[in-house]
């Protein structure tokens, strides 16, 4: 199983805002793929999944305010 | 001073006139597609809207102070985007640029980008001897207690698009219909209110883009 984090988004921006969710749990993704989209002051940025995999958890909801390496879902 | 390099330092600028919103965000999608797949340079593309009203990300319809039949009325589209950023106003007094760069190979760093934005905005003002400046935590250029440009992007794959707007002509009406950047009583100006006189936005453009050119360290291809 592998962890989505927050990647690194540059020197100063230490959170994002989950703004929604392009799967939901149960979705099959593929490696590369986009799967979430995230907004951090005037900037919206979609994050990739790492692994190809079934999305079997999402642990940060829409509106969530996560942190850069928070794990936000987990991939099988 | 960091310098933000993007991937491939060769930038073409392009001219959409005046164009929708929504067919300037089609464009600048398919650039992005290409961008990303190699097929194309980093791209600029200019443009002035046709009167529309887009809410971003973090707007919502409760910053439009208008109903939509007065909208309709006025001919003011409404569109939510994927932008950062709250709501805003865009109509022919305002040059509007769209940077759709590679930042893969180069610095990923949001806040970073948006500081380079600014920056480009302001060494287009002092071409014409008006210190623009930014206030922190308000993402933006400020002339005075003034706002004269906003900014609101996104990327894709670390590939940029949307990007900022600058108050060019005299006619700021419109921005009474709205809370811009979703602030009450704040105070927008054009860079005609500051001079006292029209302003040519063939040449703003112009000078714009050399500002770009400048700050992203890239060569302006035609």
């Amino acid at each position: 199983m592998a962890e989505l984090k927050l990647p690194e988004l540059g020197e100063g921006v230490e959170k994002a805002t989950v703004s929604y969710w392009l799967f939901d749990e149960g979705s099959e993704v593929k490696e590369g793929e986009d799967i979430v989209e995230m907004v951090t002051d005037k900037a919206t940025f979609n994050v990739p999944s790492t692994c190809s995999g079934v999305i079997k958890q999402i642990l940060t909801r829409e509106g969530q305010v996560v942190s850069v390496g928070q794990a936000m879902a987990n991939i099988e | 001073m960091k310098q933000l390099m993007v991937s491939d330092n060769c930038c073409r600028a392009v001219d959409l006139g005046t164009i929708r919103f929504s067919q300037a965000y089609k464009i600048q999608h398919e650039a992005l597609l290409s961008v990303r797949d190699g097929t194309l340079e980093n791209t600029l593309f200019f443009c002035r809207h046709y009167d529309v009203i887009t809410i971003g990300r973090s707007g919502s319809i409760s910053s439009v102070l208008k109903d939509a039949a007065y909208l309709r009325d006025k001919k003011i589209e409404l569109v939510f985007t994927d932008r950062g950023g709250d709501v805003t106003y865009h109509g022919a007094s305002q040059l509007v640029a769209y940077p759709v760069f590679d930042l893969r190979n180069g610095v990923r760093d949001i806040h970073l980008f948006l500081r380079r934005l600014e920056e480009a905005v302001i060494g287009m003002l002092a071409f014409y001897g008006v210190l623009g400046v930014r206030k922190p935590g308000m993402t933006g250029v400020w002339v005075d207690d003034a706002k004269i440009c906003s900014i609101g992007v996104a990327f894709k794959q670390w590939i940029s698009y949307h990007g900022v707007s600058v108050n060019i002509g005299p006619d700021l009406e419109a921005f009474s219909y709205i809370n811009p950047c979703g602030m009450k009583n704040i105070r927008m100006v054009s860079l005609s209110n500051i001079l006292g006189r029209d302003v040519d936005i063939t040449q703003a453009k112009s000078v714009l883009a050399s500002e770009f050119a400048k700050i992203f360290n890239l060569v302006l291809i035609k």
